[in-house]
C-alpha cells in the first residue's frame, strides 16, 4: 500500500471520527428530517382534501429537499475543511508528514461523502418510517435517486472544498460559499419559477428577464452544482435513463475536474497561515 | 433640474414601453410561403400552420395527413410569443407537385387531390374521418343531400304547424260554442336536422408515411423547387400502448384524476370508492407530440407523455390484494342523484335499465371500494382474458391523517447524535 494512500485512510478515519462524534451531522439530518416531514404532511392534507392523489413517486420529493440539506452540509463541511486548518496551522504541520497536497484533498474529499452517506442513512430510516406509517410506499426510483445524489454530494463536496483552497480563514470561505451558493440555487429557483408562469401572462419585461436568466444559466450549468442535482432530480422524475447517466458522467467530471484545481490552487495558494 | 429631466424622459419610455404592450400596435405583417396541415393527433384532426422560420414539419406515422402550400401574411403575436397566419388578407394556394425524398432519393411524388372531414357525430362531437377522391366528393353529396331533405321537411313542418295551430283554433272556438269538437289536433314532429357534418370539398395533397425522417418540398408547374417549402419532414409512432384510467372520488366527482402510466400510484384516503374509466392510450415522444398540434410549442425529446384515444370497451377490471384476485368488476352506468331538501349533497347511484329504461346515466365507470388498509392493483381484462398491457395501477389507502407523528419523528436523529455525544463524553 502506498504512503499516500496509508496517509488518506488515516485522515478520513480522524475526520470521520470526529464527524460521527459531533453533533452537526445530526443536526444537518433532523433538518433534511423536518423539511421532508413538511412535503409528507403536505400529501396528507391533498389526499384528505381532494380524496384522491395519484403520483408515481411521492417519496422523490422529499427527498430532492433532504438532498439539498445534505449537500449543503457536505458544501460548508468541505469550504472550511481546509481554511479551518490552515487558520489553525496544523495543517501546515500535517505537510512535515508523509502527505501531499493530492491525499489532503482526497481525504477531505471522500469524508464529506461518508458524512453525505450517513445522512442520508438517516434520512431513509425515516423515509422508511413514514411510508410504512402513512402507507405511501416505496419505489425503485427512490434507488436510483439515492445513488444520484451521491454523484451530486460529491460535485458540492469538490466545489467546496476548492473555495476552501483559495481562502485562509474559515469566515472568508464560509462567506464566499453563502454568496456563491445563495446566488446559483437562486437564480435556478428564479428560472423554475418563471418557466411555471405561461407565456401569455408575462409582460414584456419579463420576458427580457426570462431570456436573460436562460443564457445565464446556460452558462452556468456547467459551473453549478445545483445544476446537477436539479437535472438529476428531474432526470428520475421523467424516468430517462440518457438524462439520469448523463447527468450521474456530468456529476463525475465536475468533481475530478473541481478536485484536480483543488490541488494546484492548494498548491499555488500554499499551506501556511497569510 | 437635470435629475428631474431624467426622471421624465425614464417614465416617458416607461410609458411607451407598456403603452405598446397594452394596447397591442397592429404587428408588422410579411409575405410567406407556408405549410398548413390537417394532421391526424390520434383523436381527431389538428390544423398546424408552420410559418418559413419553422424547418421541420412532424406527422403521425401511418396515418393520412393533409398538406397544403399556402402564401399568407405572417406576423408574430408577442402575448402568445408564436407566429399567426393571417388568412383573410392572403390564402393563396402555392404549387402543382409535393415530392417527398428519403435521404436523396425522391420517394413520393402526390398531386392534389379532392378531399373533405365527415364528422359523424357533428362538428364537435369527435370520430372525424377524413375521405378523398371519389368518397369525398359523395361523401359531401350525401351531405348536401341530407340538409336538402332536412330544409324541405322544416319548410313542410311549418306549414303543418300553421294548419295545426289553425285546427287548434277552431276545436277550442266549438268548445267554447259548446258544439261537439272531435279529437284534438296532433301536433306535427319537428324534422331533426343532420346529426353528422361533412366540410365542402378542398384540394390538397393526402397521403401516409411509414416511421422515418423525410424531406419535402414543393414544385411549380415548370417542375422547379418553389423557394422555401423545403423542410424536414418526421413521421413518428408511438412507443408504448396502454390502459389509463380517470379515476372519480365519489366525493368529487366533478373533480377526476387521470392515472396514465403503470407507475401512477393512486392514493386514496382511507376507506372510499373510485369510479374507474378506462381509456386506450398510445404514448409518444413529448417533443414530438407537441409539435404536431402545436409546432411552435416546446417539449423534451427525453420526455414520454401517455394520450387517451377512445374508451376502452369490451375489457373487465380485476384487482388483486397480494397476488390473489379479490373483485372482478364490470362497467356500469351511474347517475348522481341530488340530496333532496336545501342540504347539499348528493349520491352516486347505479342507473337499474329495468326500472329507468329511458333514463340516461352521467357516467359509466367500473367501481371499487377501497379497503381502508393494504395494497391493491388493478390490471385490465381483454375478451380473452389477457391481462392487458400497462394496464396495471397500484392502490393505496392513505392510513393515517395525522401528521404530527411524522414531525415528531424527524427530530429522531437529532436525539441520536445527543445520545452518541454524551456516550462520548461518558466515556472519555
Amino acid at each position: 500500500m502506498s504512503y499516500r494512500w496509508v496517509a488518506i485512510k488515516s485522515i478520513i478515519k480522524r475526520e470521520a471520527r470526529s464527524s460521527f462524534f459531533g453533533l452537526g451531522l445530526y443536526i444537518a439530518s433532523t433538518i433534511a428530517c423536518f423539511v421532508s416531514a413538511f412535503i409528507f404532511n403536505s400529501y396528507i392534507n391533498t389526499v384528505e382534501g381532494n380524496n384522491i392523489m395519484v403520483m408515481a413517486s411521492p417519496l422523490n420529493t422529499p427527498l430532492f429537499y433532504a438532498v439539498i440539506v445534505a449537500a449543503l452540509y457536505t458544501a460548508i463541511s468541505s469550504s472550511t475543511a481546509l481554511s479551518r486548518e490552515k487558520d489553525k496551522g496544523t495543517l501546515e504541520v500535517l505537510f512535515y508528514g508523509p502527505v501531499d497536497h493530492l491525499s489532503v484533498i482526497l481525504a477531505k474529499f471522500f469524508e464529506d461523502i461518508i458524512s453525505f452517506l450517513i445522512i442520508m442513512i438517516l434520512v431513509t430510516l425515516y423515509f422508511v418510517y413514514t411510508a410504512i406509517v402513512t402507507n405511501l410506499g416505496f419505489s425503485i426510483s427512490y434507488l436510483y435517486a439515492f445513488i444520484l445524489s451521491i454523484f451530486i454530494a460529491g460535485s458540492m463536496s469538490s466545489f467546496g472544498l476548492w473555495l476552501s483552497s483559495l481562502t485562509a480563514r474559515i469566515r472568508t470561505s464560509v462567506l464566499l460559499l453563502i454568496v456563491i451558493m445563495g446566488g446559483l440555487l437562486g437564480l435556478q429557483f428564479l428560472h423554475n419559477y418563471i418557466l411555471t408562469l405561461k407565456p401569455e401572462n408575462l409582460s414584456l419585461s419579463m420576458v427580457y428577464i426570462m431570456g436573460i436568466l436562460s443564457n445565464v444559466l446556460r452558462v452556468i450549468r456547467w459551473a453549478s452544482p445545483f445544476s446537477y442535482l436539479m437535472n438529476g432530480i428531474n432526470a428520475v422524475a421523467l424516468g430517462s435513463t440518457s438524462m439520469y447517466i448523463e447527468n450521474m458522467l456530468g456529476a463525475f467530471a465536475y468533481t475530478i475536474v473541481l478536485l484536480t484545481l483543488s490541488v494546484y490552487t492548494l498548491k499555488w495558494k500554499g499551506v501556511r497561515k497569510l | 433640474m437635470k435629475k428631474r429631466y431624467l426622471i421624465s424622459c425614464f417614465l416617458l419610455l416607461f410609458l411607451l414601453i407598456f403603452s405598446l404592450e397594452v394596447f397591442g400596435a397592429a404587428p408588422p405583417k410579411r409575405r410567406e410561403i407556408v405549410y398548413s396541415l390537417n394532421v391526424w393527433d390520434g383523436k381527431d384532426y389538428a390544423a398546424p400552420f408552420y410559418p418559413a422560420s419553422l424547418d421541420t414539419i412532424y406527422v403521425m406515422a401511418d396515418f393520412e395527413n393533409v398538406y397544403s402550400v399556402k402564401e399568407t401574411l405572417v406576423y408574430y403575436w408577442p402575448i402568445t410569443r408564436e407566429y399567426m397566419a393571417d388568412w383573410d388578407s392572403l390564402n393563396k394556394d402555392v404549387g402543382e407537385t409535393l415530392e417527398v425524398l428519403k435521404g436523396n432519393q425522391v420517394i413520393g411524388e402526390y398531386k392534389k387531390v379532392d378531399y373533405v372531414f365527415y364528422y359523424p357525430k357533428g362538428y364537435w362531437g369527435g370520430g372525424t374521418q377524413l375521405y378523398t377522391g371519389e368518397k369525398a366528393r359523395a361523401k359531401k353529396k350525401e351531405y348536401d343531400k341530407a340538409t336538402d331533405r332536412y330544409w324541405k321537411e322544416v319548410d313542410k313542418y311549418y306549414k303543418e304547424y300553421n294548419e295545426y295551430n289553425k285546427k287548434l283554433q277552431e276545436f277550442y272556438q266549438k268548445i267554447q260554442e259548446g258544439k261537439p269538437a272531435g279529437k284534438i289536433p296532433q301536433e306535427p314532429k319537428q324534422p331533426k336536422a343532420p346529426t353528422f357534418y361533412v366540410t365542402d370539398v378542398s384540394k390538397a395533397y393526402v397521403f401516409s408515411l411509414p416511421v422515418g425522417k423525410y424531406t419535402i418540398r414543393a414544385k411549380d408547374k415548370d417542375g422547379k423547387v418553389i423557394p422555401g417549402t423545403v423542410k424536414t419532414l418526421i413521421a413518428f409512432s408511438h412507443r408504448r400502448e396502454g390502459i389509463g384510467y380517470n379515476i372519480i372520488p365519489e366525493s368529487k366527482w366533478t373533480y377526476p384524476e387521470t392515472a396514465n402510466d403503470s407507475s401512477d400510484i393512486i392514493y386514496q384516503y382511507r376507506e372510499g370508492t373510485l369510479y374507474f374509466q378506462p381509456y386506450k392510450e398510445w404514448e409518444f415522444n413529448e417533443l414530438e407530440y407537441n409539435k404536431l398540434s402545436k409546432p411552435q410549442s416546446a417539449g423534451r425529446s427525453d420526455r414520454w407523455i401517455w394520450v387517451h384515444m377512445d374508451r376502452a370497451s369490451k375489457i373487465r377490471l380485476n384487482i388483486f390484494s397480494k397476488n390473489s384476485l379479490i373483485a372482478q368488476i364490470r362497467e356500469r352506468p351511474y347517475y348522481v342523484e341530488q340530496i333532496p331538501g336545501s342540504a347539499l349533497g348528493y349520491n352516486i347511484r347505479l342507473l337499474d335499465r329495468k326500472e329507468y329504461p329511458y333514463a340516461t346515466a352521467d357516467f359509466t365507470a367500473f367501481k371499487f371500494s377501497v379497503p381502508p388498509t393494504g395494497d391493491y392493483k388493478l390490471v385490465a381484462i381483454n375478451e380473452n382474458n389477457d391481462i392487458i398491457e400497462n394496464s396495471d395501477r397500484y392502490i393505496r389507502p392513505i392510513t393515517t391523517t395525522d401528521a404530527r407523528n411524522i414531525f415528531i419523528t424527524s427530530i429522531a436523529p437529532l436525539i441520536i447524535g445527543i445520545i452518541i455525544f454524551i456516550i462520548r463524553r461518558v466515556g472519555r
